[in-house]
């Protein structure tokens, strides 16, 4: 401390314990230490936080991952229809209008059967 | 010599790698936070809890420390906002903006006051500035800070720190006067 301020400090009339700056240093040393293992609790605190992160996340991309694959399962009939309608067309495209009647009747009973089978 | 060797070691360690050694702050500074804080609650006891509570935090934000401020302004400002925790914990309604009536009772209290009649007439005289008034005196008077930092410290404009401070030296002057 300057001389100066110690005499403005003396003009107030404060006084301390003997020896006090030396053992309060080393009082805050020891707590300074004592500080430490709760930093480290701290960061266990946060590996568990990144760890439930991380298994959320994959919690969700799995849920999501379910509900793209019953999305798209959708589109797959459409598919299975467009290609039963083309076949149908191309089977059918040179025939006489009382064949066709009964070539659509027959595909559409074939059809109709294999569903069944399926299902 | 311990202290000029200690400001050597700490420029040379903020020149290489602006990282600060908490037990070379802990030498430079720790009477000097004291005084500060000291000044502010008063009392010994009061005064280091809250030193220790300002020197655990500042080791606890030494990592963080970007060198914005000057690393003492940064710990003052700790050690302040320390002393304001620690008052508005301690007394119900404290208020900056007013005078602090159990000033001289706690001043009393202390074990470590030992005032003669000058130092208790100097302390009536404080005790007769609202607490904002009280603390900016304080710091400029007994701490020696500059009116940018105390600005800094109590959040507010040097201006109104600078009017405030000749407020509280004018009406200590006329105090001191009156009990003479």
């Amino acid at each position: 401390m300057s001389n100066k301020r110690a005499n403005l400090t003396r003009a107030l009339g404060f006084k301390r314990p003997l020896n006090h700056e030396e053992e309060s240093k080393k009082q805050i040393l020891a707590l300074v230490q004592k500080e430490k293992p709760s930093f480290f609790r701290v960061k266990k605190a946060t590996v568990f936080t990144a760890f439930s992160g991380i298994a959320a996340s994959l919690i969700i991309l799995f849920f999501l991952n379910d509900v793209a694959t019953s999305t798209t399962a959708q589109p797959q009939t459409v598919i299975d229809e467009d290609v039963f309608v083309t076949s149908l067309l191309m089977e059918t495209l040179l025939l006489e209008e009382g064949e066709l009647d009964t070539a659509i009747q027959e595909a559409l009973l074939d059809d109709f059967e294999n569903d069944l089978v399926l299902n | 010599m311990d202290a000029i060797l200690s400001s050597y070691e700490l420029e040379d360690s903020i020149n290489s790698s602006m990282s600060y050694d908490f037990n070379i702050l802990l030498s430079l500074h720790h009477d000097r936070l004291y005084w500060m804080i000291r000044n502010i609650v008063i009392v010994h006891d009061d005064a280091q809890d809250v030193s220790q509570n300002t020197w655990i935090k500042i080791h606890k934000g030494l990592d963080g420390f970007k060198g914005a401020s000057k690393i003492e302004t940064w710990m003052f400002r700790i050690a302040y906002n320390e002393c304001m925790r620690f008052l508005k914990q301690k007394k119900q309604h404290y208020s900056l903006d007013e005078v602090d009536i159990s000033y001289l009772t706690s001043l009393k209290a202390d074990a470590y006051f030992d005032g003669d009649q000058s130092s208790k007439a100097l302390h009536s005289a404080l005790a007769q500035l609202t607490e904002r008034e009280r603390h900016i005196f304080s710091l400029k008077y007994f701490d020696a800070l500059k009116f940018t930092q105390i600005a800094d410290l109590v959040n507010t404009n040097v201006n109104s720190v600078k009017t405030l401070y000749y407020k509280a030296e004018k009406k200590l002057k006329q105090q001191i006067e009156k009990t003479q």
